[in-house]
């Protein structure tokens, strides 16, 4: 059988006519229970997501009333009012985090999981537990730890003082510091899983191969094996950079009122400023920037899903 | 061998999107019979298996079995059963629920379908087998489950495709001769697919040699390899030499035709064919004599060896020892002809005093040359 | 080449450790007699017991957890069904609904919980356990579905026409052999979007309402407001619910290691 054949026959459903001629000819009733199998994720989906995705569309267009809700009433106001300076460096300043954030990540992350592909099987899984133990432990646990080092005369700060660094308590904690610190610890497993995922795939052979034509140690890293696990890394990027715009409560937590994110902006418009067109439109133009980096990432690495998502 | 039809197909046709892939098969099996289908990969012998199974739809033509159209029926609505290429085992059961399924299906009460399997199990000699997983078996041992779980809902016609593709040659040979001790004993009608021809050649009852959606040529083994009715069939049974000539003359019993100013000869069986005609003759590599050059000369003198054609030619071609390989018990001898095709002759034993360079000349015996293609010559 | 091979080696483990220095100072501290946490004055067992008499706490725990087995169970409904049913309908636009459905984990979480606060309060749904389960639903619902889907594409299709062949039908199929072997997709499945849940803070503090607390919640709130060594306690409970968890998992996969293993031999 010639594959592509083979690839077509694939799925053979009998009640289900192969050609279309048959299916003029014998409609089914197992065709239609398969619909009710998809049903409920279509609902879901119609109800909760795209549901919810329009009418937040449709909300940033709109007016907010005097006191409570929104008025009927079309307008850009929203949108201009992103413009207005000090929502404007918000949204710089966040942007410049997430960078900061990601190239940090990457910086950390990358070696980690090329390292750990190049282990023999049994470290691979041994190294996989021990990522998954801090993955898996809640983020606000985690947090928390951070508070204790970070915080005034805490362990840091002990620590530091004890080797006679510094004499003074440094108080990280409500710093951009301990936001960064916090922030690329939160996403680093991302960068892990992306880069591992990608590396592992790897044949090693060919860093060989490269090696034996002549190339350098880092020649054959930087021809084979880092091209090859450019996806992986790409991968790994969207996975920490979108989530660093919207990461509110490490900002929160860890930078007390002196680090505001997007994420915080539209958290305090929401809650606080009870301005729903307004975080409306933040959100509108944050997803936007997610959407073009998928979408780019797409382009460039070629690869559909995001390496490591899942 | 029952004269009954049990399995009859006509006229399938069957594309993939622009892919012909059957293009008007027409069969008869015989009930009890072995019949294989024999082709290349990409031939289709797989899809015309899987629409004898039910597993895909013709896009036109009939299904018969035992005289009933299924052309529509479900595969499960089907007395066929399939053993599968990759055994297609369900990793998750054990050797007996495997066995059993189709019985468990049935509604079969558990004390029959356990003493069913045993007898199917102790029929491929894996007596005690009945908890291992899948997983747990060899190559061969999950070949003999994938029969066992095939045969015992005693279908009309079994179904094999290439189910001996995955194992080694020693095990292959051995599940070859198991095979037909078993088709013996159940007296089941067997449609096997191989693109193997020895294995072809060694189990059928007949042979159907496929090419690009049809079949080339259905007949005995014997058939297919010392007549074979085409110029692929005799390539791709036996391997055989092709050369190519036109008719000088005829009488009946043998045809004289001219090939790279040389003369060969073959014999007629029966066909008329008058000079001038183009004509491909197939002959097998055991069949080739190479005769070295420097050897008495064999003027041809016309067939009717009293008169004819004043002697400027000679029989046989010639030819240049090109080079040597020794392969599966022969030495295969290639040589290259004055138009730069190459043949290939063979012999047993390891080595000839022929070596690369020499002239040599190429005959055979006509009898054992088969005029091949001959519909296709005008 | 093996004095090469030793860098790799000391940066794992570098990094490792740095990623368990704050769970350990959680745990060191939770049991700790002061109150202040950068003084060590002792062991101690009694943030544990002040935990244990919360009840708001306690309540939060149930919560959290009622809420993380609904979710998590509904989308495996949910998401089993459709994995298995998308590739057999014919609808149109079939690709663009299954995008869609998989943008909950795409998008900003923080996005995600805004529209759904707008949209719940917009149909009238009201703020509590209902809003926190559909919201929760709409994230596990991709996992499940994409490992279920990846789950599918790699069982051999044979396995489905073999069982056909012995005489099947869509539903016998569907049974006996589908779903056993989708089983270990759909468990994975349901354990990864449970933990998800359990740990969400952004999305629920949006469409939580004012009486309704989960464990993250009270957390996210006094980690804000006023920390009490009480956190360290139930941190390090959470982190041994984890740990359990983790073991749980690792030892399931090794035993479907060991039978790929076997296979080899």
């Amino acid at each position: 059988m010639k594959p592509e054949a083979l690839a077509k026959t694939g799925e053979p459903r009998p009640g289900e006519p192969t050609s279309r001629e048959e299916g003029a000819r014998k409609p089914t009733k197992r065709r239609d229970a398969m619909v009710l199998s998809v049903l409920p994720l279509y609902v879901f989906t119609f109800l909760f997501v795209i549901g919810p995705l329009v009418y937040m569309l449709v909300l940033s267009f709109l007016r907010r009333a005097e006191v409570w809700g929104v008025t009927l009433e079309f307008t850009f106001e929203n949108y201009a009012n992103i413009l207005k300076p000090v929502y404007l460096k918000t949204f710089l300043e966040s942007l410049k985090l997430a960078c900061l954030t990601t190239l940090l990540v990457a910086l950390f992350g990358y070696p980690f999981g090329y390292f750990m592909a190049r282990q023999n099987a049994a470290w691979k899984r041994r190294i996989m537990v021990l990522l998954m133990i801090p993955f898996w432990t809640s983020s606000l646990v985690r947090l928390y730890g951070w508070i204790i080092i970070f915080r005034a005369n805490g362990v840091l700060d002990g620590l530091l003082m004890a080797l006679n660094i510094t004499n003074a308590p440094l108080k990280v904690l409500y710093t951009y510091a301990a936001v960064v610190v916090g922030m690329v610890y939160a996403l680093v497993p991302f960068m892990i899983f992306a880069v591992y995922s990608s590396a592992e795939k790897l044949d090693w052979q060919l860093v060989e191969a490269a090696r034996d034509l002549g190339a350098t140690p880092f020649q054959a890293f930087w021809t084979v094996s880092f091209k090859l696990t450019l996806p992986g890394l790409l991968s790994g990027i969207v996975l920490t950079f979108i989530p660093s715009m919207g990461l509110f409560f490490i900002a929160d937590i860890l930078g007390g009122n002196k680090v505001v994110l997007v994420g915080n902006l539209i958290q305090e418009q929401l809650m606080k400023a009870r301005n729903w067109p307004f975080a409306a439109a933040l959100s509108v133009v944050l997803l936007t920037l997610t959407s073009i980096m998928i979408a780019l990432y797409r382009k460039i690495s070629g690869v559909k899903d995001l390496e490591g998502l899942v | 061998m029952d004269d009954t039809v049990i399995l009859q197909l006509s006229q399938i046709h069957k594309s993939f999107g622009d892919v012909k892939v059957l293009d008007g098969i027409d069969l008869s099996v015989r009930k009890g019979e072995f019949i294989t289908l024999l082709g290349p990969s990409g031939c289709g012998k797989t899809t015309t298996l899987r629409i004898i199974a039910g597993l895909e739809r013709p896009d036109s033509g009939r299904v018969f079995i035992a005289g009933k159209d299924v052309t529509n029926e479900e595969p499960n609505r089907r007395n066929v059963n399939t053993v599968f290429q990759n055994y297609a085992l369900f990793p998750h059961m054990t050797v007996e629920a495997n066995i059993g399924y189709s019985l468990r299906l049935k509604r079969v009460d558990k004390e029959t379908i356990k003493k069913t399997v045993s007898q199917a199990l102790e029929l491929v000699q894996l007596s005690g087998y009945e908890k291992r997983m899948p997983d747990e078996l060899s190559g061969g041992q999950k070949q003999r489950v994938a029969i066992a779980r095939a045969i015992v809902n005693q279908p009309a016609v079994l179904l094999l495709d290439e189910p001996l593709g995955a194992l080694d040659l020693q095990l292959r040979r051995q599940m070859q001769v198991e095979l037909r001790r078993l088709r013996a004993r159940l007296g089941v009608t067997f449609v096997y697919i191989t693109h193997d021809q020895e294995e072809a050649l060694n189990m059928s009852d007949r042979i159907a040699v496929m090419r690009n959606g049809k079949f080339e040529q259905i007949g005995t083994p014997s058939d297919v390899y010392d007549r074979p009715k085409t110029s692929y069939v005799a390539r791709f049974v036996g391997s055989a030499n092709i050369v190519e000539g036109t008719v000088l003359e005829s009488d009946g019993q043998r045809i004289a035709f001219r090939s790279q100013g040389a003369v060969c000869l073959v014999a007629a069986r029966g066909a008329r064919l008058s000079p001038g005609e183009t004509v491909r003759v197939a002959v097998r590599s055991e069949m080739v004599d190479l005769t070295p050059y420097a050897s008495p000369e064999l003027p041809y003198s016309g067939l009717d060896a009293a008169g004819g054609n004043p002697g400027d030619s000679q029989v046989g071609l010639q030819a240049v020892v090109k080079e040597k390989n020794f392969a599966g018990g022969v030495l295969q001898i290639t040589v290259s002809l004055a138009d730069g095709s190459e043949l290939v002759a063979s012999r047993h034993g390891i080595d000839s005093p022929l070596v690369p360079g020499d002239k040599v000349r190429v005959t055979w015996q006509p009898e054992r040359a088969v005029l091949v293609d001959l519909e296709e010559t005008p | 080449m093996r004095k090469k091979a030793r860098f790799p080696g000391i940066y794992l483990g570098i990094i490792l450790a740095l990623m368990y220095v704050p769970i350990l100072l959680v745990i060191i501290y939770s049991f700790n007699e002061s109150r202040i946490s950068s003084v060590w004055s002792g062991f101690s067992l009694r943030w544990y017991r002040d935990l244990f008499r919360d009840k708001d706490m306690l309540e939060a725990l149930i919560n959290s957890l009622v809420l993380a087995t609904v979710s998590s169970l509904s989308a495996a409904v949910i998401g089993t069904l459709a994995a298995v049913g998308m590739p057999r309908v014919k609808l149109r636009g079939k690709s663009v609904v299954e995008y869609i459905s998989t943008l909950p984990i795409m998008i900003p979480e923080i996005i995600l919980g805004m529209v759904f606060l707008v949209y719940f309060s917009l149909i009238r749904l009201p703020f509590g356990m209902i809003t926190l389960t559909v919201a929760h639903t709409s994230f596990c619902i991709p996992y499940i579905y994409m490992l279920v889907k990846a789950r599918l594409v790699g069982i051999d299709k044979s396995y489905a026409e073999a069982a056909k062949d012995l005489g099947a039908n869509e539903w016998n199929v569907f049974w006996d052999i589908t779903l056993p072997l989708i089983l270990p997709a759909i468990a994975s499945g349901v354990l990864l979007s449970f933990a998800m849940s359990l740990d969400d803070v952004v999305i629920s503090v949006f469409v939580t309402g004012v009486n309704t607390n989960t464990l993250p919640i009270r957390i996210y709130t006094q980690l804000k407001t006023g920390v009490t060594p009480k956190i360290n306690a139930l941190s390090t409970l959470m982190f041994a619910a984890t740990l359990l968890i983790i073991m749980l998992s690792t030892w399931f996969g090794r035993k479907t290691t060991l039978s790929v293993k076997r296979r080899n031999t």
